[in-house]
């Protein structure tokens, strides 16, 4: 995973509206998932990233009265966008969130850093992560510790730090987090655990 | 090597106090790793803060799933840590089910193991008043679940409200609530969430039926023992109804047993009865969580019928006396004052009903009491408790001794009292206190006995007869209640009273002697016995009973010092005497029957155990028209057997003398005593050495169900237990559970007796070598040389167990393919397990290290 999450990603996000049937992202996605047979997370990564940061983007001008970002509904958004009405198979789909992880973490980081940086008048980013019926809610600086410390656990651990993403991040349920990374549900309990501990021993390090 | 990661999350799965023996012992004395852990430990406490709860795992689960052969309907209820739905069942039969499932992600070995046993406490209940378990299993994933009966009704008191119940009505249903409560007890498991909400009723053909449901599963689920985790959440909100909770469980330094649950009636009553809980819901709404904590302990709420308020109100006039005592002996603080079960409470609100007195009462009850105790007094026969009997007859015979006293002196206050205290403790035991039955909490008793011995040293002034007869009596006592000495010292101020007859002293001197050589000190108590034969004889002839005692009792002494001819000799008149005057179907030539039996048994010379079984036989025999089909003796008798005619290869017959002791074993004894636990280990034993694993299983089960790892006197017995079970497992080629077993036996001993101790170290090597044999090498190795260095300093005389790690870790090297190094250590193991004694095991571990060997070499 790339250490260093402040790198601009290449262009601006075309408008969803403007859409049309092909050579759009939708499209895109499905065929790369399709023709790669495995592997296509980092194909795909920059598109899902894009899409991400377009919708969250879109949420944080429209909705001022609350700058509350929910993860979650981000993620889905830009799984219905990009993926469309294809019921896209296992493989496919766990490629998509394991990318969608990472570009989650990303467009939140760059959000939270981008709004430190501005400063005065820059939107003071809250994210609501986890699953959806329980979700937790975080700001911006305490945004930025935790990407830290996910670099740090990731070179620890990969496993806890994938697991993390995506029940954190993507917020999906242990069920699907087992899905996806084609684990049991009590090993993805037991990451899950142990990423939650070690992370907070980073944490409290960092800010010691 | 292992990493912080592992050993941090196999700690997370035990109870917090355990953790840090475990961590110490798995990090081998390495501080830095010690700490990497404990620190993750520390902050596995506040990651719910940051990342969300448990509860942020979705149940995963919607209407229509399927679950076995259940179809979910809809959610109705969720705790903590379970999900209740309403199921339905097609096939083979068509019904609704309440399905109740672990919530996901709480799949810890404690949050498991303990939602099993409490599935397995509650399929042991058959009560109407109690919702049936129907079925259990396991969802794909490893989520467990049990389907119940469902039960359709309201609340107790919405029920009673709705309808216009009166006060004997709803004392029926309360009625109804204390007999399955007392169900529960019985099979071991407290409720501790008892309140309305958890009694519902419900009407089958117009008769109102009140159901426990919720049984234990607070207790199952309740993954660790944190503090006041029943009276608060994290957020430190209350949840539960205060109201019903007993002081001591907001204690956490008590373990809340049968006695929380006769609170939380009383608080029922309490609010049946008056229309309020016993403390205002508002009062402790607004009282704020340390003011609640302190009325919850401290403050005793106004008897029900004041509390009413209005003293004309019917209810009121009602309740008063009685009623309201029942309840505030329920409601009492110190818990030794309550009710010492449900089914007293059930027996007081029957007594209630049918007009007679009842137990409980106004500080001046005593008198109650002693008119009880008199009402009943031919029921102590039936008690089923020895230590019961043995009580009652003392306290009745100081009581007797003092009348007779007083008498002579006059001192009629002082008896009066006595016949009150004695009156009062009668009516206690016979309530069949489970907790003093057992033996579990005899200080009552202790200080019964205590208190008449101080009274005797002190206040009584009667000749020494008087007071060798009682002296006689506590020392009986004491020696029935296991305190030896002081049975010893009451029984020595006999031997120093002068006496016009030399009986009661030669009497006393029998009773010294068989108390010492009980204690094992034999040459102490061979002056006392012969003395005692002798003189005995003399004053009353060979065969008066008391002679006929002290000669058995000689035999006895003979037999403990090898001197089996003598013994035998002395046996065989005694039976024969006892036989000749007393008949051969009375109690004591039954016992006869059975020491030369034992005797024989001891020998075992060529035809003496054919003749102990045929003895054995004839007892068993006469003890059906003797005594009662649960009397002690005949449980002895059928042990005895038993014992015998596995001792001869006839198991088959012998496991049926055991199962048929073990029936009565359960029918008379409080569940979860010594002696059941021990009928219940051995029959699984034998079940298990004859090849019938399924039967052994069932009875290890059932033993473990019943015991209290926590408890000082059976944590042994529960460790030993659990690792024969796990045996009989891996057996059974479940492999994987007979490790799970084993894994809880470490954690067991090392919480009873330190990481460092034997017992700790042979079940890590037990668990550890279960891993190798679930081809998981590379986890035990570690483990198994690190259990071999610690015995090797422990105990480097126990050539045996060294041996047999040295095989296991010869073996593990084995697999991890270091060829070399597992030669040399299996063979250094061979060695040992060669020089010692044969045995079953060790012929086997001889084998499995040949084996090993072999396929070492064909490599």
């Amino acid at each position: 995973m790339n250490p260093s999450p402040q790198a601009e990603p290449p262009t601006n996000p075309p408008l969803r509206p403007e859409r049309g049937p092909t050579g759009h992202p939708e499209g895109e996605v499905t065929r790369i998932l399709r023709e790669s047979g495995g592997g296509a997370e980092e194909e795909i990564l920059p598109l899902v990233y894009d899409e991400l940061r377009s919708i969250a983007r879109a949420r944080m001008s429209r909705e001022r009265s609350d700058h509350t970002l929910q993860a979650t509904a981000l993620v889905h958004e830009a799984y219905g966008r990009l993926l469309g009405d294809e019921q896209p198979g296992w493989e496919d789909r766990r490629q998509f969130y394991a990318a969608a992880a990472q570009a989650m973490q990303r467009v939140l980081v760059d959000h939270a850093r981008r709004s430190r940086a501005q400063k005065r008048g820059g939107d003071l980013l809250r994210v609501t992560l986890g699953a959806p019926e329980a979700p937790v809610e975080m700001e911006g600086d305490r945004l930025v510790a935790l990407d830290d410390a996910l670099v740090a656990l990731a070179e620890e651990d990969e496993r806890a730090a994938e697991v993390t993403r995506l029940r954190f991040l993507v917020g999906l349920t242990v069920e699907e987090t087992a899905h996806t990374l084609g684990i049991s549900e009590r090993s993805v309990a037991r990451e899950w655990t142990f990423a939650r501990a070690r992370l907070m021993t980073l944490l409290s390090e960092a800010s010691a | 090597m292992t990493s912080p990661k592992d050993i941090f999350l196999d700690a997370i799965d035990l109870a917090p106090e355990d953790r840090r023996a475990f961590v110490v012992q798995r990090c081998g004395g390495k501080k830095k790793l010690v700490g990497v852990v404990m620190g993750l430990l520390e902050a596995h406490i506040g990651t719910d803060e940051v990342f969300g709860h448990a509860r942020a795992a979705s149940t995963g689960l919607e209407p229509g799933d399927r679950i076995g052969p259940y179809e979910l309907i809809e959610e109705i209820g969720e705790g903590g840590f379970a999900i209740v739905w309403r199921a339905r069942q097609e096939e083979p039969i068509q019904r609704t089910v309440a399905l109740k499932l672990l919530k996901p992600g709480l799949e810890t070995r404690h949050v498991l193991a303990r939602f099993e046993a409490e599935r397995k406490a509650l399929a042991l209940m058959e009560h109407p008043g109690i919702a049936k378990v129907l079925d259990g299993g396991a969802t794909e994933t490893g989520r467990p679940w049990f389907a119940m009966e469902l039960v359709d009704g309201c609340s107790i008191t919405e029920y009673c409200d709705k309808n216009g119940l009166g006060k004997s009505e709803r004392l029926g249903l309360v009625l109804e609530v204390c007999r399955a409560v007392q169900h529960a007890h019985q099979k071991g498991v407290v409720h501790r969430d008892l309140k309305p909400s958890n009694i519902l009723v419900e009407e089958f053909d117009g008769r109102a039926t009140a159901k426990v449901i919720d049984f234990g599963i607070a207790k199952a689920t309740k993954p660790e023992r944190e503090p006041r985790a029943t009276l608060l959440t994290r957020d430190g909100q209350v949840v539960g109804t205060p109201a019903y909770m007993s002081p001591e469980q907001i204690d956490e330094s008590i373990d809340v047993d049968t006695r929380a649950d006769v609170y939380a009636i009383g608080a029922l009553l309490y609010e049946l009865l008056s229309g309020t809980q016993p403390f205002e819901k508002e009062t402790l709404a607004e009282a704020g969580l340390a003011e609640m904590l302190r009325i919850i302990r401290e403050v005793d709420p106004p008897r029900p019928s004041v509390r009413i308020g209005d003293t004309t109100h019917v209810m009121a006039r009602e309740i008063r006396g009685d009623l309201d005592w029942i309840v505030m002996r329920c409601l009492e603080k110190d818990r030794e004052r309550r009710y010492g079960s449900a089914g007293i409470v059930a027996d007081e609100i029957q007594r209630h009903l049918g007009g007679e007195p009842v137990m409980a009462g106004p500080p001046d009850f005593a008198y109650r009491a002693v008119k009880f105790a008199k009402r009943h007094s031919l029921e102590i026969a039936f008690a089923t408790s020895v230590a019961a009997i043995l009580v009652v007859g003392t306290v009745t015979s100081i009581a007797l001794m003092l009348r007779a006293k007083a008498a002579e002196v006059g001192t009629a206050v002082e008896l009066a009292k006595f016949e009150q205290i004695s009156g009062f403790y009668e009516s206690i035991l016979l309530g069949a206190d489970p907790a003093v039955s057992q033996g579990k909490d005899t200080s009552l008793v202790l200080d019964i006995l205590g208190d008449a011995e101080r009274r005797v040293e002190h206040e009584l002034e009667a000749s020494d007869e008087v007071e060798a007869t009682i002296r006689r009596a506590i020392g009986g006592a004491y020696r029935g209640f296991g305190e030896p000495e002081k049975a010893e010292a009451q029984f020595r101020r006999v031997l120093e009273l002068r006496m016009s007859s030399p009986v009661a002293q030669l009497c006393a001197k029998r009773e010294l002697g068989t108390l010492l050589m009980d204690g094992g000190r034999l040459e102490e108590s061979a002056p006392l016995l012969e003395e005692a034969v002798e003189g005995l004889v003399r004053e009353l002839g060979p065969v008066d009973e008391r002679s006929l005692r002290a000669r058995a009792g000689l035999g006895t002494l003979r037999r403990l010092q090898g001197e089996m001819g003598a013994a035998e000799v002395l046996y065989r008149a005694v039976l024969a005497d006892w036989t000749r005057v007393f008949g051969e179907d009375h109690g004591s030539s039954i016992m006869s029957l059975n020491n030369l039996a034992v005797l024989l048994k001891k020998r075992a010379q060529a035809g003496d155990l054919d003749e102990a079984i045929e003895l054995m036989e004839k007892a068993v025999d006469l003890e059906r028209n003797v005594h009662s089909e649960t009397h002690p003796d005949r449980l002895k008798a059928l042990n005895n057997l038993g014992d015998l005619l596995s001792k001869v290869g006839r198991d088959g017959e012998a496991v049926d003398c055991f199962e048929e002791a073990l029936a009565i074993k359960l029918e008379v004894l409080p569940h979860g005593h010594k002696s059941l636990l021990i009928g219940l280990s051995n029959l699984a034993s034998l079940r298990q050495k004859l090849g019938q694993l399924p039967q052994a299983m069932a009875h290890f089960e059932r033993a473990l169900a019943m015991v209290d790892p926590g408890e000082d006197q059976t944590r042994l017995t529960a460790i030993k237990l659990r690792f024969n079970y796990g045996v009989c497992l891996d057996q059974a080629g479940e492999l994987e559970r007979a490790y799970g077993e084993y894994e809880a036996c470490v954690g067991l001993a090392e919480a009873a007796f330190g990481p460092g101790s034997k017992l700790a170290l042979q079940m890590e090597g037990s668990a550890a070598w279960q891993l190798v044999k679930l081809g998981r090498a590379k986890e035990a190795e570690p483990r198994l040389t690190a259990v071999l260095a610690k015995l090797r300093v422990a105990t480097p005389s126990d050539t045996a167990t060294l041996g047999v790690m040295e095989v296991r870790v010869g073996i593990a090297w084995r697999d991890l393919g270091m060829g070399i190094e597992a030669k040399a250590s299996i063979e250094h193991g061979l060695a040992k397990l060669r020089s010692v004694k044969e045995s079953a095991a060790m012929d086997r571990w001889i084998k499995t290290a040949r084996g090993a060997l072999e396929t070492l070499r064909d490599d």
